[in-house]
């Protein structure tokens, strides 16, 4: 299985930039390589190409990041966001075409290595929309999804949607509860707390409203 | 072929391989969720319609039963297309240059999609999205080129079979875009995709653009390459635009094909004698930059180099 080592090893030049660069200062992992596949990869680490089509990579896997968590990005701006996007593809490896896997491993790269003002709860709610919108395997029970607030969601998504940076969005938990409605539309219902510190059902509901 | 030869790996069967009996469907615009109104409201500019069919559906995974699932939106406008013209699928999920595995289950996939809504031949790359990783397989999310040597071909030979003998129609593999070279190669592309060509007998879609941007990158000569490949093999073109970026020039599908690529079309088109199709691939995020307008004169332009060199296959 030379070819397949072979493959794996290219896999991480145009994926793994510090393994590249390991490898174009000569230390390529040479197990299960034949003699002319150690020489094709040494060349390719420095090949421009190889730099070219990692980028392109890179740029595919962002751009369907931009497209399943708009509200996200608003929230970070363009910058913060493209950087915390090549951190995730540093750390994480693509595994899929698809938009929803890419976003919801995005997300959780987010909830754990960032932090600012709103973000914990603008990405637990695009979160919750790509699961609420993914298909499911047979047998599977789709749940509804809930998300909390500590500031007031009805103020805040809208801004974001509208692109604009959240400012004295006012401090108030809500939990939000989302549901996929027949119509394959996404619902919510949203609970204000009447205090912070309390559980979220003191409020009035108010049911059934798309968020953004 | 640049080096040494051997004998010749397994002959063709029979399956699916008489390309010289399909239908000569014309002008083809590749489908894109962007392009629906268009589609919907100037069909007369175009014969067919190509979907690459892993956006109809979504891919839950290895393991997952059923893994596809159908999106129905897009499924049910395809559907609806069909009623009034042929609908062509090119994939780009069965990773058939995978060394340590391709993606069978796309296979029957697309023999549950021909049941479902039967084409007259079907595509892929010849490339490999796929790889080993640690601690999970890897997705590329770009078709990778493929060495070009004896083991490649074995291995995609055998691969194109499985394909051939699961769904009875014949199977194209596209020459692929690369932004780089493997050294010490026995095979030139074009000799490979001919020596693929006659160990399978399946047939080849012609990416004239691929070849146009591998003729920027890496100096191909795209009109010996066309010299070299046995043309007959070839059932569809495909034309496309790209774009400039940091040195490179990219198969972005951004826009207008660019002059070279029409030379290359007029050159091949009446030297393929088996050609049913060619098909104008644009990126549905660059619509609105093309406009309508724009895509009918790519289309206009296709149409008159058909009519110019294959008048009778299309008055058939």
């Amino acid at each position: 299985m030379s070819q397949a080592a072979f493959q794996r090893v290219l896999g991480r030049l145009v994926t793994d930039r510090a393994f590249r660069a390991r490898v174009q200062r000569g230390k390529l992992p040479a197990a299960g390589l034949s003699a002319c596949e150690q020489r094709r990869l040494a060349a390719l680490a420095l090949a421009p190409g190889v730099g070219l089509t990692a980028r392109l990579i890179d740029s595919f896997r962002l751009g369907k990041l931009l497209t399943l968590l708009p509200l996200t990005r608003a929230l970070l701006g363009p910058v913060r966001f493209a950087r915390e996007a090549e951190a995730y593809c540093v750390r994480t490896p693509p595994v899929s075409f698809y938009l929803a896997d890419e976003a919801l491993a995005f997300c959780d790269h987010l909830r754990i290595a960032s932090a600012g003002a709103h973000l914990a709860e603008v990405v637990a709610y695009e979160r919750a929309m790509i699961e609420l919108k993914r298909p499911l395997v047979d047998g599977a029970v789709r749940t509804e999804q809930r998300v909390v607030f500590e500031h007031d969601p009805s103020v805040l998504l809208p801004l974001l949607a509208r692109g604009e940076r959240p400012r004295r969005v006012p401090r108030r938990r809500h939990v939000a509860i989302g549901f996929l409605g027949a119509d394959g539309q996404v619902d919510w219902r949203i609970k204000a707390s009447s205090s912070r510190a309390k559980p979220p059902q003191a409020a009035q509901p108010r049911s059934g409203r798309r968020l953004v | 072929m640049r080096s040494g030869s051997r004998p010749a790996v397994d002959t063709p069967t029979s399956v699916g391989r008489d390309l010289a009996r399909l239908p000569a469907l014309g002008i083809g615009l590749g489908y894109q969720a962007q392009l629906r109104d268009y589609i919907r409201s100037r069909r007369e500019r175009f014969d067919f319609l190509e979907v690459v069919p892993d956006i109809l559906w979504t891919d839950l995974g290895r393991g997952a039963e059923p893994r596809y699932r159908d999106i129905k939106q897009d499924v049910a406008f395809v559907r609806g297309v069909t009623e009034t013209m042929p609908v062509i699928p090119h994939s780009i999920g069965l990773s058939i240059g995978s060394a340590h595995r391709y993606e069978y289950e796309h296979v029957q996939q697309m023999s549950r999609w021909f049941e479902r809504l039967p084409f007259p031949w079907h595509s892929d790359h010849l490339a490999f999205h796929l790889t080993q990783g640690d601690p999970s397989e890897i997705n590329l999310n770009l078709t990778m080129p493929v060495t070009f040597d004896w083991e490649t071909l074995d291995l995609v030979a055998e691969r194109v079979r499985d394909v051939q003998r699961r769904i009875p129609v014949p199977f194209l593999l596209e020459n692929n875009v690369a932004y780089f070279e493997y050294g010490e190669s026995a095979f030139d592309e074009a000799s490979f995709l001919n020596a693929l060509t006659k160990a399978t007998g399946c047939g080849l879609l012609l990416d004239l653009h691929n070849l146009h941007t591998n003729a920027r990158n890496l100096g191909v000569d795209p009109l010996a390459f066309l010299d070299r490949l046995e043309l007959d093999r070839v059932v569809e073109i495909h034309v496309a635009g790209g774009l400039e970026f940091d040195g490179f020039y990219l198969d972005a599908h951004s826009g207008a094909s660019p002059e070279p690529v029409w030379l290359l079309l007029e050159h091949a088109l009446p030297r393929c004698a088996n050609l049913c199709g060619v098909v104008f691939e644009l990126f549905g995020s660059w619509f609105d930059e093309l406009g309508p307008d724009g895509l009918d004169r790519q289309l206009g332009r296709m149409r008159a180099l058909w009519a110019k060199y294959r008048a009778e296959p299309l008055a058939a």
